[in-house]
């Protein structure tokens, strides 16, 4: 078979993956070596649905001896089926490498044979790049669930993110969809590489050159909206893995009907709004200190599609505000709707040279849309009229355009910006933006 | 340093040569002719005004290195890689702000950082973030193709004269491979040799021949690029929005 169709083959299967960053690891060349990695990530293009293409995401093979319903690649679905040579896929990478039309690589693979097969072959490929290539840039590869140990040490001592997917949100859909899966399958290589990854802190503090293991992290991927666990349940358990295993992120993939199963869903559009809701309830996990308990609950376990989590507390939070930007601690501010991080690190940077007032919050490029109902400037909000009253800011908060047009006039539509070099990186927060992450 | 002649009456006006040192040392002759500038403009950009002073910088390496020295001490290496930025930027009025931005960076220190509410600082600020974010895009979105003779070759077109900073980054992604990368809107070459690099004019250059190879690879990614959408997830006014159409005309998926 011809590369050609080769990496139409195993890109159309790889395609739905939703993990597709380059961020989390620094790395730099050395006389001899090839490639880069920087921290913020890079996008290289963006696909025709809008997502960032940052890496070349192939399968190694898309044959497999399972049958997860939900799956393109399942074993009993009739499709073109292909496998690289590992020397072909290294071959093809550099040389896109080298052009720059990709970052770095991200391999997955069905299950060919047997887990262990199918991780010796995605580690040949591996040794080819660092030990023969040396190639120094972004790596992502499939923790292969089932495959012992002593391989999963070995790829992830040659890569900077590994991660094992769980898929489907609960064991009761892990069962029904996945016979050949369970949660130990998954949650056990998810354990081991948490630990390495501890393991190597621990080194580094005694001497300098413990070798890297895994240095991005590990992620995961869950299918949104092909069962029917609640939102609540979701980011309950994105919670728990980012406590537990320390994950680096965990990705939502509306689900594309591909499957077959009869408890699956047919003629669905993606749930793409969902996603996106999903994206922004992980945002405000990871970088704003909310829990889940605060998010959702058990009575109300959907999230809204009107309004933006962040919002949605807040206006449930009446008695927390306003808040006044002069004095409010940072992690009060950055619980404003309209306030991010970059937002939130500029007003306290710009407070400690004087005091601030609205129009200094527009020379600040603050977002005053939504934020405006929530803050005051010394104890004085924007606009007197403005009460703490729930259906009056539930109406502005959900109107298509301000109410105030004397506000936006000055609103500056970049809003984006951040001027040092802030988490979340660039890459992330444009994927922000897309709600595609 | 006055003269005494309606002239001190006139505002001035410094015309550096466009280089990052000659705008070092107008501010060195701004700040020891005691003569405030009204603004700082670089010899391809200067108009002639009325009821103006304009006076000639002679470039000077060692008045501009005074000058750096003195800045980095006062506000720190974070604050003078922004200044570099915002003068590669194309913003007009970008050598005034920078200057008007290290004064006040003289009185105050660090701090000057925070006055994120004064307009010369957030000035400095905006124009630096603005090239940063270039930076970035173009890292991703240049395209190289290998010559006859396995010569790295790009050609882009930025907003801002951001050649330095992605022939920097090219040049430790790729250490020791030969490249140019040209900026077709400028006519300017950055030039990689495996050792040096050099930034010269492009005035009369023909890049050479791609190699016989390039076609295939060019083929197979714009194969990866149309297999790697969702056609269910199909979003092309997202996509436009993240990658302008502006960026479209060097690379080769569409």
């Amino acid at each position: 078979m011809e590369t050609n169709d080769k990496l139409r083959i195993l890109t159309a299967s790889a395609k739905f993956d939703a993990a597709c960053t380059s961020s989390g690891s620094e790395r730099r060349s050395f006389k001899g070596g090839i490639g880069s990695a920087v921290s913020a990530g890079c996008c290289h293009a963006f696909s025709s649905d809008g997502r960032c293409i940052s890496l070349l995401k192939v399968l190694y093979t898309n044959y497999c001896v399972n049958d997860c319903k939900y799956c393109l690649c399942r074993r009993s679905n009739d499709i073109e089926r292909a496998s690289f040579e590992p020397r072909e896929l290294a071959d093809l990478f550099m040389n896109f490498y080298r052009r720059n039309y990709v970052e770095g690589l991200f391999l997955s693979s069905g299950i060919i044979r047997d887990p262990d097969y199918t991780a010796e072959r995605l580690l040949e490929v591996l040794k080819i790049l660092r030990e023969e290539y040396f190639f120094c840039g972004y790596i992502h590869v499939k923790a292969i669930p089932g495959s012992s140990p002593e391989l999963i040490k070995a790829l992830g001592l040659l890569a900077d993110r590994m991660s094992v997917n769980i898929e489907l949100p609960s064991e009761s859909s892990l069962r029904l969809l996945a016979p050949q899966k369970s949660k130990e399958k998954v949650t056990r290589p998810m354990g081991q590489i948490r630990d390495g990854i501890i393991q190597r802190k621990n080194e580094l503090k005694l001497f300098k050159s413990a070798p890297r293991f895994v240095p991005a992290g590990q992620s995961t991927q869950m299918i949104i909206g092909a069962t029917p666990d609640s939102d609540y349940q979701i980011i309950r358990l994105s919670q728990a893995l980012y406590r537990t295993y320390g994950l680096k992120r965990v990705f939502y993939s509306a689900y594309v009907p591909v499957g077959s199963h009869p408890a699956l869903p047919k003629d669905i559009k993606p749930p793409l709004l969902r996603e996106h809701r999903l994206y922004q309830a992980d945002w405000l996990m990871r970088y704003y200190g909310f829990t889940a308990d605060e998010i959702l609950s058990e009575e109300n376990d959907h999230l809204d599609p009107l309004l933006d989590p962040k919002a949605f507390w807040a206006l449930n939070h009446l008695e927390q505000f306003p808040v006044e930007i002069n004095s409010a601690p940072y992690e009060m501010l950055l619980r404003v709707p309209g306030i991010g991080v970059s937002c939130a690190r500029r007003i306290v940077s710009a407070r400690r040279a004087g005091r601030l007032n609205f129009d200094d919050l527009k020379k600040l490029r603050v977002q005053l849309k939504n934020s405006v109902y929530f803050i005051t400037c010394n104890g004085k909000y924007l606009f007197p009229a403005f009460k703490m009253n729930h259906s009056f800011i539930y109406g502005g908060l959900t109107a298509a355009s301000s109410m105030m047009p004397a506000v936006t006039e000055h609103r500056q539509l970049t809003m984006n910006d951040d001027f040092d070099a802030l988490q979340p990186t660039t890459e992330e927060r444009l994927k922000c933006l897309t709600g595609q992450f | 340093m006055s003269d005494g002649t309606i002239l001190d009456e006139l505002s001035t006006v410094y015309v550096y040569d466009g280089s990052y040192d000659g705008l070092f040392t107008a501010i060195f002759d701004a700040v020891y002719s005691r003569r405030e500038p009204a603004d700082i403009v670089s010899q391809e950009r200067l108009q002639l005004m009325l009821a103006t002073r304009f006076v000639e910088v002679e470039t000077d390496p060692s008045k501009a290195a005074r000058v750096k020295k003195a800045a980095r001490e006062k506000l720190g290496s974070q604050a003078m890689s922004r200044v570099y930025r915002a003068y590669l930027s194309s913003g007009s009025n970008r050598e005034i702000f920078i200057y008007h931005y290290l004064m006040m960076g003289f009185r105050l220190g660090k701090k000057a950082g925070n006055f994120l509410t004064d307009p010369y600082v957030f000035n400095v600020f905006s124009l630096s973030q603005n090239v940063s974010r270039e930076t970035d895009k173009m890292m991703g979105f240049m395209r190289f193709s290998i010559m006859e003779g396995g010569v790295q070759y790009c050609r882009f077109s930025p907003e801002n004269n951001i050649l330095p900073l992605t022939l920097s980054h090219f040049i430790s992604r790729f250490p020791g491979i030969p490249m140019v990368i040209h900026d077709t809107g400028r006519r300017l070459l950055g030039v990689y040799d495996g050792k040096d690099r050099y930034i010269v004019s492009a005035e009369g250059f023909v890049p050479p021949k791609k190699s016989s190879d390039e076609e295939c690879f060019e083929g197979l990614w714009k194969l990866f690029y149309d297999t790697i959408g969702i056609k269910e997830r199909k979003n092309l006014k997202l996509m436009k929005q993240l990658m302008p159409a502006r960026y479209f005309r060097h690379v080769w998926e569409f």
